[in-house]
């Protein structure tokens, strides 16, 4: 390349910016994309997986929980739900029942989780949660 | 042209390329450490207003009867049960005044502001809100058998 511009006349200097700009730039480019990825929606992801763990300590407080029905949990958690949210909640006791209120989580976004176990009459059950923004 | 002629041309050319890099990494730098600091603090504040809503809102506070006592207690929770408000410490919460609840609270370097609301009406209010840079937090919580919402923010 360099004899096809300048014949046998070189151009060492500016190669060797051009190659340290590109090496430069490259190593800058990445590092502030992974500086700036990190402290993206942090807060917001925290924050919806805190609102999972209200929603749940509300369906416990109020018994929703401990009536292990499927349908009354789904609609009281869509009760509670801001609207942009979507949320699914698995139960089961220690004597093997168990229900699904039964949405499809999306894999292409953050998904919130937790747990938390409640009294059904003297036995326990452990609730579980996923929280998501809808699309 | 002559070879030395090139030469010198490639080392000016050289030179000023480098000479814009070093102007313009600087330039880059200062603007991404201001936003990295700006993101820093932002960070703090929003860890800070996370631990006070857990705080308020899931305990009941140091002493656990500190409602019933004149003094400021050591740690202010409002809660009987999780996430269950007590009326009596919420009333003894908003009995407290605004500067003892930024101090038991320990957010002296922020500035604060609590909002209970219940069924559109608001019930308690602490501060003064401010729409700039404030961060906001949304919580669900029970309040007299029934549900309500506590917005708590804090900023610099």
């Amino acid at each position: 390349m360099l004899k096809y511009h300048y014949g046998s006349k070189a151009v060492v200097f500016t190669l060797d910016v051009l190659i340290a700009i590109t090496i430069f730039a490259l190593v800058y480019f990445v590092s502030v994309y992974y500086v700036s990825k990190a402290s993206d929606n942090g807060f917001s992801q925290l924050q919806m997986t805190a609102l999972g763990s209200d929603i749940l300590a509300l369906l416990d407080h109020t018994g929703v929980l401990g009536s292990l029905n499927a349908n009354l949990t789904y609609n009281k958690t869509r009760e509670l739900l801001p609207a942009g949210y979507d949320m699914r909640i698995t139960a089961y006791t220690a004597d093997g029942f168990s229900f699904d209120t039964g949405n499809i989580q999306l894999s292409d976004r953050f998904v919130g989780a937790g747990k938390r176990y409640f009294a059904v009459g003297s036995d326990y059950g452990e609730a579980r949660y996923w929280i998501w923004v809808k699309e | 042209m002559l070879k030395a002629q090139i030469v010198i041309m490639d080392l000016f050319f050289a030179v000023f390329l480098f000479i814009v890099l070093l102007v313009s990494f600087f330039v880059s730098w200062n603007v991404y450490q201001l936003r990295f600091s700006d993101a820093l603090m932002r960070n703090e504040v929003e860890l800070y207003t996370l631990q006070l809503a857990d705080q308020l809102l899931k305990s009941p506070g140091v002493p656990e009867n500190w409602e019933d006592f004149n003094s400021t207690p050591d740690l202010i929770g409002l809660s009987s049960k999780s996430i269950i408000i007590s009326d009596k410490k919420l009333e003894a919460f908003k009995n407290l005044g605004y500067a003892n609840i930024v101090n038991s609270t320990n957010v002296g370097l922020y500035n604060f502001y609590f909002l209970l609301v219940k069924d559109n009406v608001s019930i308690v209010e602490i501060g003064n809100y401010s729409s700039g840079q404030a961060v906001n937090l949304r919580r669900n919580v029970i309040y007299k058998d029934g549900v309500a919402n506590v917005e708590i923010s804090l900023w610099k």
